[in-house]
């Protein structure tokens, strides 16, 4: 009885210490994000950081991000994630996060625009970027 | 509706020819804008310094019913039935958000293409807790009202129409005045969405509503007023990932509606109105499920002045509904959903309304979707009876297409 439990506690580590990573520009003054903001700030539900400047999220409109959309969100995958989006803009109450095609086209963007998030499956090789493993 | 063209204007079927062409630029606008991310990426540069944003939605749909007819003379079928929103939004310094949007919809005999400014605020977020606003507002009201215009926030083409009126989109859709909401950390994985809003309700003169008021009997000119509405909403985000329960109130306050039955003789009524909605949904990821009540409680008098005729009336209204929705693919949604509706919740044998609907949205694109929607009724409500003159049939069904695409 206490092998599977062992194996099992083993996956849940190995399974969180390969989570997904939110990547900011470095401008933001954040050190530390909780996977509740980081999923309140995917959904929508929260616009702002701490020093008041807007978040920018960046995301990509690709496949291989609906695992980390998934896991960070609690939407089925970044479409989904988006048509939420989708409802807060046409409703006017919010406004629509930028969308490109990639997560290099995701970094690249982050890297340009102060105050922007992405979301990415594990932590990039790319400058110009500072990466905050959410903390649960 | 039958008007005067007078030299020089444009006829009626010009305008709708005009209106069509119009329609047709932003369905191409948007779709070539959705088709090339890439493109649309670098058009979208000189917006982001300026923090600013446009986006929209083109939607053209077709309707067809069977024994009755249902929103037009659908048992014909009917292609008046489009949609189109434009808006601009703004985020010009930090915390401060503005925004506008125009809307346009053609439902059959409903609204027949009028644009309006269907809302337009500025937005102070104090911080995660408290977001200020003013200006013409989206009202909370259930899972949907401040979405319901909004295709992508479902798979059906309709929102269960026994808690989401059709016909009175006008009344219930935004206020014109204020509001306060935000969301608050609860313990454990919980948290606490809220919005209080308050204001003046004004709806124009052509709106769907006044149309449909017209045709229930308070006939020609229309006018609908109120005092002042105040409403909230309370979404309690559980520690059960994806399970949610939502409360809302509204409260209308002398909702007086006025109209001439023959020439010369004003039918009034001045009602106080409360409305309450109670939701509850559940998102497991690839299933979505919603179920939500509504009862409507309004009292006061309605008459003739001219004859000195006036008697008290109510209006206890009920609907309720659970729905089922399956995202099967990235692209691909099923959805079937049961409701039933009563004119009078202290009399449900006097008219109801059972329905059984089934949809599917094909979503080809991010920003394109496709809707089949299919309904049975057994129904003797009031609404049916007013687009059945003649004779409304208990049993009846309906079909809806519709396609979308926004930017």
């Amino acid at each position: 009885m206490r092998a599977p439990l062992i194996l099992l506690v083993i996956a849940v580590t190995v399974a969180s210490a390969a989570a997904e990573v939110a990547v900011v520009n470095p401008d933001v003054a954040e050190k530390a994000l909780s996977a509740e903001r980081l999923r309140d700030i995917l959904l929508g539900r929260v616009s702002t950081w701490t020093d008041g400047k807007p978040i920018v999220l960046v995301l990509s409109d690709d496949p291989q991000s609906d695992g980390a959309v998934r896991a960070a969100s609690g939407r089925d995958d970044v479409r989904h994630l988006l048509r939420g989006w989708k409802r807060l803009v046409y409703s006017g109450a919010g406004a629509m996060p930028t969308v490109v095609d990639s997560v290099a086209a995701a970094l690249e963007r982050v890297r340009r625009t102060p105050g922007s998030l992405a979301l990415v499956a594990e932590p990039p090789q790319a400058e110009g970027v500072r990466v905050i493993a959410p903390t649960r | 509706m039958v008007g005067w063209v007078l030299p020089g204007e444009p006829s009626a079927a010009h305008q709708r020819l005009t209106m069509r062409s119009i329609l047709l630029l932003l369905a191409l606008t948007a779709s070539s804008t959705a088709a090339d991310a890439a493109v649309a990426e670098e058009r979208r540069e000189p917006f982001d310094d300026l923090r600013l944003e446009v986006h929209g939605f083109v939607s053209f749909g077709y309707l067809q019913s069977w024994e009755n007819d249902w929103l037009d003379e659908t048992t014909d079928g009917s292609a008046d039935f489009h949609e189109a929103a434009l808006n601009l939004i703004s985020r010009p310094f930090d915390r401060i958000r503005l925004g506008a949007q125009l809307f346009e919809r053609d439902l059959g005999v409903y609204d027949n293409g009028r644009v309006d400014l269907d809302w337009a605020y500025a937005a102070w977020q104090v911080g995660d807790e408290l977001e200020l606003a003013a200006g013409r507002l989206r009202t909370p009201l259930g899972l949907y009202n401040d979405v319901r215009d909004v295709d992508a926030a479902r798979a059906p083409v309709f929102l269960p129409r026994s808690v989401y009126a059709l016909r009175f989109r006008d009344l219930y859709v935004s206020i014109d005045g204020a509001a306060a909401k935000g969301l608050i950390d609860l313990a454990g994985d919980m948290d606490l969405e809220y919005a209080l809003y308050g204001g003046d309700k004004r709806i124009a003169d052509d709106t769907g509503t006044t149309t449909y008021l017209g045709a229930a009997g308070y006939g020609e000119g229309v006018t609908v007023d109120v005092d002042w509405t105040i409403g909230g909403m309370a979404h309690l985000t559980t520690s059960v990932p994806g399970l949610g329960f939502r409360i809302s109130v509204l409260r209308v306050d002398a909702l007086r509606i006025a109209g001439d039955p023959t020439p010369g003789i004003e039918l009034a009524s001045d009602l106080d109105y409360w409305l309450f909605i109670g939701s509850v949904e559940y998102d497991l990821r690839a299933v979505t499920l919603a179920a939500e009540y509504s009862r409507l409680r309004g009292r006061g008098s309605r008459g003739i002045a001219a004859l000195g005729v006036s008697e008290s009336t109510q209006d206890d209204g009920e609907g309720m509904y659970v729905s089922a929705t399956w995202r099967q693919k990235r692209w691909l949604e099923w959805y079937l959903a049961g409701e039933a509706e009563f004119d009078d919740a202290t009399d449900r044998d006097r008219s109801h309304a059972w329905r059984l609907i089934a949809a599917t949205a094909v979503r080809p694109m991010a920003h394109w979707s496709l809707k089949l929607e299919a309904h049975y009724a057994d129904e003797t409500l009031e609404t049916i009876q007013v687009e059945n003159p003649d004779g409304a049939e208990h049993h009846w069904w309906g079909v809806a297409l519709k396609t979308t695409v926004d930017f």
